[in-house]
């Protein structure tokens, strides 16, 4: 093994030597902080980012010379929601069946969006100091709840809120769930289709000063809250070595919990956990459904887990918890699309699926001072290195027969767990 | 001296050995120094609370590891969040490192969980002791002598199959 040891080393010694003292961006303590010390700050901004283009990608025959040009780049972000009715005319009866709000997630905010036309009709801002790590909704399409947690991540606090929407898509103000505050990271939520059982994931942070966590070995847990009592009833951690999920179902009774996570560094699996299990390692208390699953949900039932698999094209399939055997296959994409998260709707008719196109293009132009781009040099020449951003689309499936419709709105980016809901 | 300026003061003796942490753990330069920048933002504002400051190395340390877990979670949930980032230093679209030997060993590291990858960095990158990771951490020195041996194994058996 030693020999696998000197080649980390030096594969990290390479990667480090990679970063350049003099390139390093210097200290901005931002003026516009308080002066006093406080837990309270003001809500993050995005600095300016002074990107360090590292260099040129090369080409088959071209000799391309890396280069150390300190280019500003604004990250302007992604707006919350590129496009309205970006995609072909869709069935009006088909989108009236789908759930009539879908909530997407921008972190500091979220948006209320009309699923039927792309409008957006309400939003959510987080509260001050903190970000919305996820989101979940429950049956009715009006009640949704969120995990949150300190924004700038100053130290690991989870909170969990509770909102509602008007008829027409308005959102009502926050009400914080009876929970004291954890000290880890949120990284999944879920819900029963009542909303009285709430199931979570979390990390826990690295221990110090910076951190407020213990000295416990698992590195998070899932937990149970009983919104009646505001307590927590269960609380099961990943094993060690385990590593968290970020895709968290429930049962519309509550009683069962779906997720996926990986048991070791070489397998993920999808599970089913009783929500009546005792608390303890989440291993010993829950039971494989699928083995390398990329995503899950469980059905409002709970008898059917669905599962995206594959390493190049995406299988979208229906597995029983009982048994594990796949029960139906709903849809396969080709490699180049990547489907996911994996959202249903509480009724249980219907799983949201964003679908991000093909890897961004990178284009190559020259440089002109000013321009907002990579700054690479090629044959010795400064050129602007562009990329085109990925879209999401955002697509039904109906469960029961597999039919696609394509929903009127999209996204710039990719959108991930806890992003988005129904 | 103000707390401003012994802030700076650390940030010139110890941002390009943090920013190469976070880098082996973050993959890309610009991420690393947002989690460096958010660490030393941090210090600067709790700076009345730190009562050893013999300890602020460990206390950045720690930052940057907790700093460089919100990262790749935001990551792994993908970016809905205006955040972008470059590709990481180990791929082959980055091309910052010339080995490709060395290269493939950090892409098989990244495939790791989470913990697996901290604990290869702390121990084969920083050089800490299994007791200074297991400080860092927060888990026992048991738990880094076992997570490390199972990461080594993995790698070894990726590797060989590879080969």
């Amino acid at each position: 093994m030693k020999g696998l040891e000197d080649q980390l080393r030096e594969a990290y010694r390479e990667a480090a030597d990679t970063v350049r003292p003099h390139a390093i961006r210097g200290l901005d303590l931002d003026p516009g902080w308080p002066t006093e010390d406080t837990s309270r700050a003001a809500p993050r901004r995005r600095r300016g980012r002074v990107l360090v283009p590292v260099a040129a990608a090369a080409s088959v025959a071209a000799v391309v010379a890396a280069a150390a040009v300190v280019v500003p780049w604004l990250d302007r972000g992604a707006p919350a929601h590129g496009g309205r009715a970006r995609h072909a005319p869709v069935v009006a009866s088909k989108l009236a069946a789908l759930p009539q709000y879908t909530v997407l997630n921008n972190g500091n905010n979220l948006d209320v969006v009309v699923t039927a036309t792309g409008a957006v009709a309400g939003r959510l801002n987080a509260p001050i100091g903190q970000a919305f790590a996820a989101i979940t909704g429950t049956a009715g399409n009006r009640t949704f709840l969120a995990a949150a947690d300190l924004n700038p991540q100053t130290s690991c606090q989870a909170f969990f809120y509770q909102f509602s929407l008007s008829a027409d898509g308005q959102p009502s103000a926050l009400t914080r769930l009876p929970v004291r505050p954890l000290p880890a990271l949120p990284t999944a939520l879920a819900a029963s289709a009542d909303g009285s059982q709430v199931a979570y994931s979390v990390t826990k942070c690295a221990s110090g000063a910076s951190g407020q966590t213990g000295s416990g070995q698992p590195s998070g847990s899932i937990g149970l809250i009983d919104l009646a009592t505001g307590r927590i009833t269960r609380q099961w951690s990943y094993t060690l070595g385990e590593d968290y999920t970020t895709d968290l179902s429930m049962s519309a009774d509550g009683s069962l919990l779906g997720y996926s996570n990986f048991m070791n560094a070489s397998l993920r699996v999808g599970r089913v956990l009783a929500a009546s299990t005792p608390s303890g390692p989440d291993q010993g208390s829950s039971r494989i459904v699928i083995r390398n699953p990329n995503m899950t949900a469980l059905s409002t039932s709970g008898s059917l887990m669905y599962a995206i698999t594959g390493a190049r094209d995406q299988i979208l399939a229906a597995y029983a918890t009982a048994s594990g055997q796949q029960v139906k296959v709903l849809h396969r994409w080709p490699a180049a699309a990547q489907p996911g998260p994996l959202v249903l709707d509480p009724a249980g008719g219907y799983a949201l699926l964003p679908v991000t196109a093909a890897p961004a293009r990178r284009t190559l132009s020259p440089f002109v001072k000013g321009h907002h781009c990579l700054a690479v040099t090629v044959h010795k020449t400064l050129m602007c290195r562009q990329t085109t951003p990925l879209q999401t689309r955002f697509i039904s499936v109906n469960l029961a027969t597999g039919t696609l419709t394509s929903l009127p709105f999209s996204q710039t980016g990719s959108v991930g767990w806890g992003m988005v809901a129904w | 001296m103000s707390r401003a300026d012994a802030v700076g003061d650390l940030y010139r003796q110890h941002a390009t050995g943090l920013v190469r942490l976070a880098l082996v753990l973050v993959g890309d330069q610009p991420s690393a120094e947002d989690v460096v920048q958010e660490a030393f933002l941090g210090l600067y504002r709790n700076w009345s609370g730190v009562d050893d400051h013999g300890r602020v190395a460990g206390y950045l340390r720690v930052a940057v590891v907790n700093g460089s877990r919100g990262v790749l979670r935001a990551r792994r949930r993908a970016w809905l969040r205006p955040v972008r980032y470059d590709p990481p230093v180990w791929s082959a679209e980055a091309a910052a490192m010339a080995a490709e030997e060395r290269r493939a060993v950090l892409a098989a590291v990244a495939r790791l969980p989470q913990r697996q990858r901290e604990v290869l960095a702390l121990r084969y990158y920083a050089e800490l002791s299994d007791a200074e990771i297991a400080s860092v951490l927060g888990v026992s020195r048991g738990t880094v002598a076992s997570t490390a041996s199972r990461a080594l194994g993995v790698l070894g058996s990726r590797f060989k199959e590879e080969l």
